[in-house]
């Protein structure tokens, strides 16, 4: 009797905070969700010019919803319609590849009655458009009134150009269907299908996609501004790809060409292309920004049988996405002309200029946490790869032989190494690795030494409570669980065993004085920043921080006031917002995704910030072929990119995840390290700070020139060839050099 | 007195109780994850397999290949491909078989297009070939296995010189269907043809293409339960009946290609022992050291192992997917190349069957150079690997890397024994990259060759070679032994001398070393069994807590084995060591096994009590406990081989525990010895029925368990 109480005890407990849990979920929240409304009267502007300055011309055609921009120096006009098509007058048929021509919007929605996504393009489905003037420009807004979504897009004129915002705040929708993306004009930024066209997408470096459609089928592209959302990616990776580290796109369309800037709202982005479309003949590139955040959800009943939900967002992500479109000229027209025109831009907003490079930026690996058996029982320990002492061996030795400039990124010196443990390792160094008497030492000798030295710490990535760093308060995904970054080798295609939470946005954006403390604590005169510059992730717990929003803010804010204390910065990757504020990009891109579909990499990222900040190619020792690896880097005047340890147990080299160890051993690899930083030398002497002007390619041979006439020519091949800067050796290069100084 | 032993039983029980939960959560303790620091910036990484464990752990290596070239056939300016079935190198052209559009495209090794054919004469005819999957040339002509149309066409020059269909042979079944796919032709003149679907193995040709007979069938391995199965059918079913039920057929062969030593090298759909290379008589000829043995492959999985990979893509639905081997090549250093045409693979092997390198990737996904969708074949060309892809209708030129070139060097030298030749090229290999395996053992083989033991030592251990680590260690321990011989001898000829007059003298003067008579009856059951267990159970000599301590002992002896053991004879990973499954293993064990013996006794109307199965049991232990430290001692001493010291002294000591328990059965329940052989296999399906029941509450708990958050789940998320 007693144990029959006491169960039914139990079970109306369980029962009853189920219920209050449920309840809970069911509570009212404060919603940025605005509900659709039809106006009763539909008032638009008349077809003609809406607005206009010294350069440009905007014009509205309300039979075919159109926008129209023209430059009124060249006489180049763009549309949202293909302007060819446009002035044909052709009457596409309702196929979908006619619709996706003459539309300015394409939006995804979920129909949340029936648990579906489903498509929306605004030429077949938009039941009225409204367009008003604006200052300097028209808003016109589409009533998909079918499903009662409304979303209104603003254009407004610049000197150059003109930028195009989606009004989110006021997308209007239903309780039953919500947007979740829109694309913004995809058709604008489009050419002619013709071998001379082509499509610039930010696939890693700079990749270009030519709109010929001899025979080749359409081609697709769609790559997320700056990656994945690391909290919220799926699992089942099967290649590696790039990051797409800038948030532009363009395209060259026979003498014009037209730049892209995403201007606000960026980490939302993916950039779409469709290139070599055959019915209409028209390719584009535009932006498509995710409005809602979504996760998936696997649930199981009781045989195991999994079924799988997709979770959108409630709330919309609180940003304001934009696009800068830029009218190029004739002259500028290519790649050359939109890098150069996306570095003044940059400058124009506070990038530095003339910003030389050092010969060599060494990542120096502290160390791992391993498992091991005390009788059988498994306990974590920290195994030492590199010792502090250890790294100023190998820093004096290298440094010695090449006689070069050094700049030292030290990771995994904390407590947990590279491992993730407490939040930035708890700010600490390792005693197992020298202690902070140790890292003094190495910062007073490089110091000396004129290297530049910085102490890496993890800012994002954490797995144990400190300070108010804990992981009951870390980011949310879509679905209100906390975020887990899991590492995905594709060797084995497996997670690792564990995963790392993520530091909730908020503590982030507010972490600076933890830094500043941190520097002032261990005496760094440079602080090291992988991941806050290398990856971007959303945190479901404000709509300001949905679909990764707002991340370029917060790093910038970081790096803006560490930078203000003198303290120096070094990223990894380097996504534009971070490269534009760090001092040093270690493993800047130097290829593109390799997706069949782009036709030619270029070294668009090395064309916008070479000479604004120091920037190196991608790992040397590392990669897959070292040789081509140099070359990429001394043509686009980066430093060169070396990962260093000192030994590593095997254990460790088996590790997966971290393969790149086994390959960074000073003693194997110093000296070829050492040679060819004595080849890149006298290169990097006569470039100093200067940016690149010029990039082109002819089968194995490229050719770079800079701003201070330095002209570099690599061989690619594995034969000489003879240039016009004389022989080139096979897998070489050769400069000549320019005017003194920049 | 019971009251003590209980609560000291008590103490003791929730000591073991609070170190298995402690023992438990370190076990499962989150692994931190790290950073990563990957090698690569391909879409694909390359890796190899570590030999040792036994479950072949995938290691990312440096690239020993790099994608060169991706082409369509736009980029030749003939149009797109349509089934790109098979290309040949022959000499300084690549010749490809786009059989959708019937026809061959001929590159030269700039990759540049000098000719095409799309039919050939025959009489006044043009004879095209489209559904045709393979080319084959040599100076004689170029022949084309034409698979649709069931023939295969003798060219020269652009005019077919024969045509070979389905020979007249009463060896070839009625139901053999002709539909050629693959024909290579050996050194001495013989051609090889491969049907699609054939399990009968390769038809062979002469030089005029007459028929010979077949070659290469791959034999049904039948168990000695499928033949018993059999037999009960053959009894109890009709002829027509057992004629008409299914018989288990050979795995067909999907590609051959002749190596640089001529032999014929096969693939065929299974999941292991998919790559063989014939002898003259039709046996598979490869072998792969494992430990101290070469051993046939017949069984080797020589892709990726479903159990170490687990897949998780869309297609595969969270489940496995296997891989499938659908062409090789073999170049003229003695390495082949196999295509995993699942998982869009190039596997690199030596004639050892030493893998080298894995790379290429794209899992039916393969969107991006270097990736695939079906790869459908490979060919070596002036160097290069060309693979293409039936589906993408691309062709991918993989080009190998100075790292790989110095890899491939180093490793044709040891596979020739050219140990010390090798020791430079390894020597880079080792600097430029850590994870290579092969590296290590190229390495310790050359210092043997050099008489630099010590350091052969450390490279093969680190390089999990056993075969070369015996070898030095010998050395070394002669030369150790040589140079203290007579210290040696001093020590043990004292140390013997000590022990037999110890015991003539403790024999004479009855000395009884161990006083206490508990501990004593405890340690010397397994040599006076009779007496010592009459002891336990008549004159109450059994002691929990000393059968709980050889219990630990010999959980902890177990251990040692695993931890400390002698590399020669065990590699254990100690990344994946679980301490809690040897705990099952041996205490898990036992006591499974006092519980079923008390279990069954009590059926049985046995005498023993709980108490006293658990003290006997655990007596019984003690050979079992003397030969595990006598392992982990005597394996860092004794070398090892392909047929263990150990394995005498093991089997002994098993046997021994065995019979011990066993009388331990007949003193304590007071059975018969015939009677105790019954309760003993009674207590063994005792111990699995234990087991079951175990196995099935916590999988309902598990289910229960799901169940709930599956509800929480949904209510929360409503």
């Amino acid at each position: 009797m007693k144990i029959k109480n006491s169960l039914l005890r139990i079970v109306t407990i369980v029962l009853a905070m189920l219920l209050l849990v449920s309840c809970g979920a069911n509570e009212v929240a404060v919603t940025n969700v605005k509900a659709y409304n039809l106006p009763e009267a539909i008032r638009s502007v008349k077809s003609g010019v809406v607005a206009e300055n010294d350069a440009i011309e905007l014009s509205w055609d309300i039979e075919k919803s159109c926008v129209i921009i023209k430059n009124k120096q060249t006489g180049a006009v763009w549309s949202t319609i293909p302007y060819e098509f446009y002035q044909s007058g052709e009457k596409p048929n309702g196929s979908y590849a006619a619709n996706g021509l003459l539309s300015a919007l394409k939006v995804k929605y979920t129909d949340r009655k029936k648990y579906i996504e489903a498509d929306l393009n605004s030429n077949a489905d938009a039941t009225y458009v409204m367009a008003s003037k604006v200052k300097n420009g028209i808003r016109v807004t589409y009533y998909f009134d079918k499903v009662q979504i409304s979303i209104p897009i603003i254009y407004a004129l610049e000197d150059d150009g003109f930028t195009c915002y989606i009004d989110s705040a006021n997308i209007g929708e239903s309780d039953r269907n919500r947007v979740t993306k829109v694309s913004l004009l995809p058709m604008m930024a489009s050419a002619k299908n013709d071998a001379n066209n082509y499509i610039f997408v930010p696939s890693g470096s700079g990749s270009l996609m030519y709109t010929d459609e001899g025979g080749r089928a359409t081609r697709f592209y769609s790559e997320e501004v700056y990656g994945d959302d690391m909290g919220n990616r799926g699992t089942t990776m099967i290649t590696e790809t790039q990051t797409t580290r800038l948030p532009v796109f363009g395209v060259k369309n026979g003498n014009n060409g037209l730049l892209g800037i995403i201007t606000s709202g960026a980490e939302t982005a993916e950039i779409e292309a469709s290139v070599g479309e055959e019915r209409y003949g028209y390719s584009g590139v535009y932006a498509t920004f995710n409005i809602r955040g979504k996760a998936s959800l696997n649930i199981k009943d009781i045989n195991g049988t999994a079924a799988t939900s997709t979770i959108y967002s409630e709330q919309k992500a609180a940003v304001t996405p934009a696009v800068r479109y830029v009218l190029l000229s004739p002259e500028k027209s290519d790649y050359n002309g939109m890098a150069e025109y996306y570095r003044s831009y940059l400058v124009s907003k506070g990038m530095k200029e003339n910003v030389g490079v050092v010969d060599a930026m060494v990542t120096m690996l502290g160390g791992v946490e391993v498992r091991r058996l005390a009788l059988g029982v498994p306990y974590y320990t920290l195994s030492e790869v590199t010792t502090l002492e250890d790294a100023k061996n190998i820093l004096a030795d290298f440094s010695e032989k090449t006689g070069g400039k050094i700049a030292v990124n030290l990771k995994g010196f904390g407590n947990s190494g590279l491992s993730n443990g407490k939040y930035a390792g708890g700010f600490s160094v390792s005693n197992k690795l020298g202690g902070k008497k140790a890292l003094t030492s190495l910062l007073d000798w490089c110091k000396e030494a004129d290297i530049d030295a910085f102490y890496n710490f993890e800012t994002i990535l954490f797995n144990k409570n400190y300070k108010n760093y804990k992981t009951s308060e870390a980011a949310k995904t879509p679905n209100d669980v906390r975020s887990k970054y899991t590492e995905y080798t594709i060797v084995t295609r497996k997670n690792e065993a564990s995963s790392a939470y993520m530091v909730n946005r908020y503590a982030l954006a507010t972490s600076t004085d933890d830094w500043l403390d941190a520097a002032e604590k261990l005496g760094l005169s440079g602080i090291g920043f992988a991941s806050l510059t290398d990856i971007a992730y959303g945190d479901y717990e404000k709509p300001e921080y949905f679909c990764k929003a707002h991340m370029a803010d917060d790093v910038v804010g970081i790096l803006d006031a560490v930078s203000k204390k003198g303290i120096k910065t070094f990223g990894e990757g380097g996504n534009a917002y971070a490269a534009a504020k760090l001092d040093y990009v270690f493993g800047a891109p130097t290829e593109d995704s390799a997706f069949f579909e782009l036709d030619e990499t270029i070294p668009f990222y090395q064309m916008v910030f070479r000479g604004s900040t120091s920037l190196s190619g991608e790992v040397i020792n590392t990669s897959d072929n070292s040789k081509t690896e140099f070359l990429d880097s001394v043509l686009t005047g980066s430093s060169l990119a070396f990962i260093f340890a000192n030994d590593a147990e095997i254990q460790v080299l088996k590790t997966e995840g971290l393969s790149a160890i086994g390959s960074s051993i000073y003693s194997g690899i110093s000296d070829d390290a050492v040679e060819y930083v004595k080849a890149a030398q006298p290169l990097y002497k006569a470039l100093g700070g200067a940016s690149i002007k010029t990039y082109e390619r002819n089968g194995d041979i490229a050719k770079t020139t800079f701003s201070n006439g330095v002209t570099v020519i690599a061989n690619y091949s594995d034969k000489a060839v003879v240039t016009e800067l004389g022989s080139v050796e096979a897998k070489s290069f050769t400069f000549s050099s320019g005017k003194a100084g920049n | 007195m019971k009251k003590t032993n209980f609560s000291f039983i008590s103490a003791v029980a929730k000591l073991c109780s609070v170190a298995l939960i402690v023992a438990l959560i370190l076990a499962v303790a989150v692994v931190p994850a790290s950073a990563a620091e990957t090698l690569s910036n391909s879409p694909y990484a390359t890796y190899t397999y570590w030999d040792g464990y036994g479950s072949k752990p995938a290691v990312e290596i440096k690239a020993t290949h790099e994608v060169v070239h991706v082409f369509e056939g736009n980029d030749f300016g003939v149009g797109e491909f349509a089934e790109m079935q098979h290309t040949f190198a022959y000499k300084d052209n690549l010749y490809i078989l786009d059989s959708g559009n019937s026809r061959i495209i001929i590159l030269d090794k700039d990759y540049k297009v000098v000719g095409q054919i799309n039919s050939f004469k025959y009489g006044e005819e043009d004879i095209t070939f489209k559904g045709a999957k393979g080319l084959y040339m040599d100076e004689s002509g170029l022949y084309v296995a034409d698979t649709t149309n069931k023939r295969v066409l003798c060219t020269n020059d652009g005019v077919v010189t024969k045509i070979i269909e389905r020979p007249d042979d009463p060896a070839i079944p009625a139901t053999y269907d002709f539909a050629p796919i693959r024909l290579v032709k050996d050194s001495s003149g013989y051609y090889y043809l491969l049907c699609e679907g054939s399990y009968y193995g390769m038809m062979v040709f002469s030089e005029e293409f007459e028929f010979f007979g077949f070659f290469g069938a791959d034999s049904v391995q039948a168990s000695f339960a499928d033949a018993i199965s059999e037999f009960i059918k053959g009894l109890f079913e009709t002829e027509t009946k057992h004629a008409a039920s299914m018989k288990q057929l050979p795995y067909s062969l999907i590609d051959i290609c002749i190596d640089s030593e001529g032999f014929i090298v096969a693939i065929n759909s299974q999941t292991s022992g998919q790559i063989k290379r014939y002898g003259l008589v039709g046996t598979n000829t490869l072998k792969k050291t494992s430990g101290y043995q070469a051993a046939s492959t017949d069984s080797y999985n020589f892709a990726d192992s479903p159990a170490v990979f687990p897949d998780r893509t869309a297609a595969a639905k969270q489940g496995y997917l296997y891989s499938k081997l659908t062409s090789i090549v073999a170049d003229e250093n003695g390495y082949y190349y196999a295509l995993d045409g699942a998982h869009g693979k190039i596997i690199m092997l030596d004639t050892k069957c030493n893998t080298l390198s894995i790379f290429g990737n794209g899992r039916g996904e393969g969107k991006q150079d270097g990736t695939f969708i079906t790869p459908s074949s490979l060919s070596i060309f002036n160097g290069d690997i060309v693979a293409t892809d039936f589906i993408t209708n691309k062709i991918t030129v993989f080009r190998v890397t100075d790292y790989g070139k110095t890899y491939m060097t180093a490793n044709s030298y040891t596979v020739n024994s050219d140990y010390i030749e090798a020791k430079p090229y390894w020597e880079q290999i080792n600097a430029l990259d850590k994870n290579n395996q092969l590296a290590y053992r190229g390495l310790a083989k050359a210092a043997l060759k050099e008489g630099n033991y010590d350091l052969a030592l450390e490279y093969a251990e680190m390089g999990m070679d056993q075969k070369t680590y015996a070898l030095a260690f010998a050395e070394v321990r002669n030369e150790f032994i040589a140079n203290n011989f007579w210290w040696i001898s001093i020590i043990a000829l004292g140390i013997i001398g000590v022990l037999v007059a110890f015991l003539i003298v403790s024999k004479r003067k009855s000395i009884v070393v161990i006083k206490a008579d508990k501990l004593r009856i405890a340690l010397t059951a397994f040599y006076h069994p009779f007496d010592n267990l009459n002891a336990v159970k008549y004159k109450n000599m059994g002691s929990i807590p000393i059968a709980t301590v050889l219990l630990a002992l010999y959980y902890v002896s177990s251990i040692l084995i695993k931890l400390k053991g002698g590399f020669m004879f065990g590699i254990v990973d100690l990344s994946s060591f679980n301490a809690i499954l040897t705990l099952f293993g041996t205490t898990g064990v036992v006591v499974v096994w006092v519980v079923a013996n008390w279990l069954v006794s009590i059926l049985f109307e046995g005498k023993g009590k709980m108490k006293e199965i658990y003290c006997a049991t655990c007596y019984c232990l003690v050979p079992m406990i003397i030969y595990n430290f006598a392992y982990v001692v005597l394996s860092h001493v004794l070398i090892g081989g392909a047929s263990s010291p150990f394995a005498l002294f093991s089997t002994v000591c098993y046997v021994l525990t065995a019979l011990l328990l066993l009388l331990s059965i007949m003193v304590i329940h007071d059975f018969t010895f015939f009677k105790s052989i019954f309760i003993a296999l009674a207590i063994i399906l005792g111990m699995a029925i234990v087991v079951f029941v175990l196995f099935v509450i916590l999988t309902l708990w598990q289910d229960l368990l799901a169940f709930v958050i599956g509800l929480f789940n949904e209510v929360t998320f409503r």
